[in-house]
């Protein structure tokens, strides 16, 4: 017997198909053969897994039939079918929400869009720049200059504050108050009179700061200056003061540190709780004890008390900066002394006030 | 007074045809491999799984193989005289689906601790299925036909599992005689056993 006939005969047995003498043959072999009962077993098992796996090819292809037709009739199997209405029953408040949610958001976006340009010039007037406006000066100049016909003469725009930072003659402001400037003068009118005209030394956009130098022949330099900076951060809830000209005669202004950072999170700022106005801008801010830690430059429109100001910290980098960018021909040297440290309050001011001036600026008439 | 003229949508045409069957009568046409039974099963539970699948971090193809799976598991199990289903269908398929998905989250490395659960299920040990026998198995199987090409494959299915005489076959596949088909059968056999046991062992 060969080998495929043995097979054969295997096969013939496991089907059943083995009778008489040859099944009794087979049968004693299985017994008396350990060798043989394992090679007719592992055939067996062999023949089994083949049809196991066939069926469960077949089963699948089905399944897979099935799984087609489902995936065809996905709504109604989710709408209709009694363990997805339960599913329904379930989710469905969850689902709606997320549903009007996305419906709102959508709305939402589409809004926004459209009002995209009208927000962005909402946000631009969110905060207001401390220079005061004189628009009833500015339209009397203008009637009066079309009465004359004398159209490119510099027109009397707005004021702001300026203090000084250098003994030999520069004064510190804001950029916003000087960047159309044409002529710029400067008054302190406390102790006596003083008036310069003054050129921008230097101006910083991104800062929102400027340098200005005083041009005027009568200026002879000021007295060692009673103030000096404190770069290091101010802590929340310090108590500071400004002094400035938001009218015609000079204005103090008490608050604290109300937060770190400033208009809508920018760094560069402090909040301060100190009410200001239209003319505050470019005036110094002072702590406690008479140390300038920053310059006033604007306040929130849509948000009571809340002013901003530039901090000391970027007065000095500004500062160092100009040794790179344009060396000034009298070096500008910032105070280096406090004279007012002990000083009660209206000591410190009358010390200081002499240093603070008011800034004219004349711009050219806008057609 | 008016009244709207909508049209009422006709009610589900599938889910009231399962409900027709009862638990029994579904046990009873799946082992007897009844295949409109095996659809209505089918059908009926694989929104449950797709959604458990689906809320465990799986995706559509995954609820797919685990659920038909399942299906085999449950439909082999009917098959085997002794085996007695002491649950549901739904929380039996469920429990399936449930363990195997375990399985393959912790294969991926997956799996933090916690299952979210939609239904009661029985907590199946690690071996109690046979799943991973069977994976292995089949899979040995599957791989050994694709080696083994065709004729070969042909002809031992035809034989084996069609249960087409050799007479026919000689005739469907062009052998000159059935004891060529003969010969050609038992060297295919005998690849396809050499094969399979490569892989299996």
């Amino acid at each position: 017997m060969n080998l495929q006939q043995r097979y054969e005969w295997i096969e013939n047995y496991l089907k059943g198909n083995l009778e008489g003498d040859s099944l009794l043959q087979f049968q004693e072999k299985l017994q008396n053969e350990p060798l043989f009962a394992e090679e007719v077993e592992q055939h067996r098992f062999f023949l089994e897994t083949l049809n196991q796996h066939a069926e469960r090819e077949r089963l699948k292809a089905q399944m897979n039939v099935f799984h087609k037709d489902l995936e065809k009739h996905k709504a109604w199997v989710f709408y209709k079918h009694p363990i997805v209405q339960t599913f329904w029953k379930k989710h469905f408040p969850t689902m709606a929400v997320a549903a009007s949610v996305a419906i709102i958001t959508a709305i939402g976006v589409l809004w926004n869009a459209r009002n995209l340009n009208n927000l962005e010039s909402q946000q631009i007037s969110y905060f207001q720049s401390l220079k005061k406006d004189l628009d009833a000066v500015k339209r009397r100049q203008s009637s009066l200059e079309e009465q004359n016909e004398k159209q490119d003469e510099p027109v009397f725009d707005h004021t702001a504050t300026a203090f000084v930072i250098s003994q030999n003659g520069y004064l510190l402001t804001n950029y916003h108050a000087v960047k159309d400037a044409t002529a710029i003068y400067a008054e302190a009118k406390q102790d006596s009179l003083q008036k310069y005209k003054t050129v921008v030394f230097y101006k910083d956009e991104q800062r929102d700061l400027a340098i200005l130098q005083i041009t005027d022949d009568k200026f002879k330099g000021f007295n060692p200056l009673p103030y000096m900076f404190r770069y290091e951060p101010v802590d929340l809830g310090e108590e500071v003061f400004t002094l400035a000209y938001p009218r015609e005669d000079l204005v103090y202004g008490k608050g604290e540190i109300a937060s770190r950072t400033g208009f809508e999170g920018d760094s560069l700022e402090y909040q301060v709780s100190i009410p200001v106005n239209p003319g505050n801008s470019g005036g110094p801010l002072l702590d406690d004890k008479g140390f300038l830690v920053g310059i006033i430059n604007r306040k929130h429109t849509k948000q009571e008390g809340a002013a901003f100001a530039i901090k000391a910290k970027y007065i000095k980098a500004l500062v160092d900066s100009l040794e790179v960018h344009q060396k000034p021909e009298k070096p500008i040297i910032l105070p280096k002394q406090s004279r007012i440290l002990a000083l009660k309050r209206p000591q410190q001011i009358k010390a200081i006030q002499n240093y603070i001036f008011e800034l004219k600026v004349y711009g050219k008439e806008k057609k | 007074m008016a009244k709207f003229l909508l049209q009422s949508t006709p009610k589900s045409f599938m889910s009231h045809q399962a409900l027709q069957y009862s638990e029994t009568d579904i046990i009873a046409g799946l082992r007897q491999g009844d295949s409109k039974v095996l659809e209505i099963v089918y059908k009926q539970h694989y929104p449950t799984i797709l959604h458990f699948i689906i809320q465990n971090n799986g995706t559509d193809q995954d609820a797919k193989d685990l659920y038909q799976e399942a299906i085999l598991v449950l439909y082999e199990k009917l098959k085997q005289e002794n085996f007695l289903l002491t649950c549901q269908i739904k929380t039996f398929v469920y429990s399936v689906c449930r363990r195997l998905w375990l399985k393959r989250l912790r294969e991926k490395g997956r799996y933090y601790g916690k299952i979210e659960d939609f239904e009661s299920f029985i907590p199946f040990e690690e071996d109690e299925l046979n799943v991973e026998e069977g994976e292995h198995k089949y899979g040995a199987m599957t791989q050994a036909l694709d080696m083994i090409g065709e004729p070969c494959r042909t002809l031992l299915k035809d034989f084996y599992i069609e249960n087409l005489s050799m007479q026919d076959i000689s005739e469907k596949m062009g052998y000159t005689n059935a004891d060529n088909a003969k010969n050609q059968k038992y060297k295919c056999l005998m690849r396809l056993k050499k094969l399979f046991f490569e892989k299996y062992k």
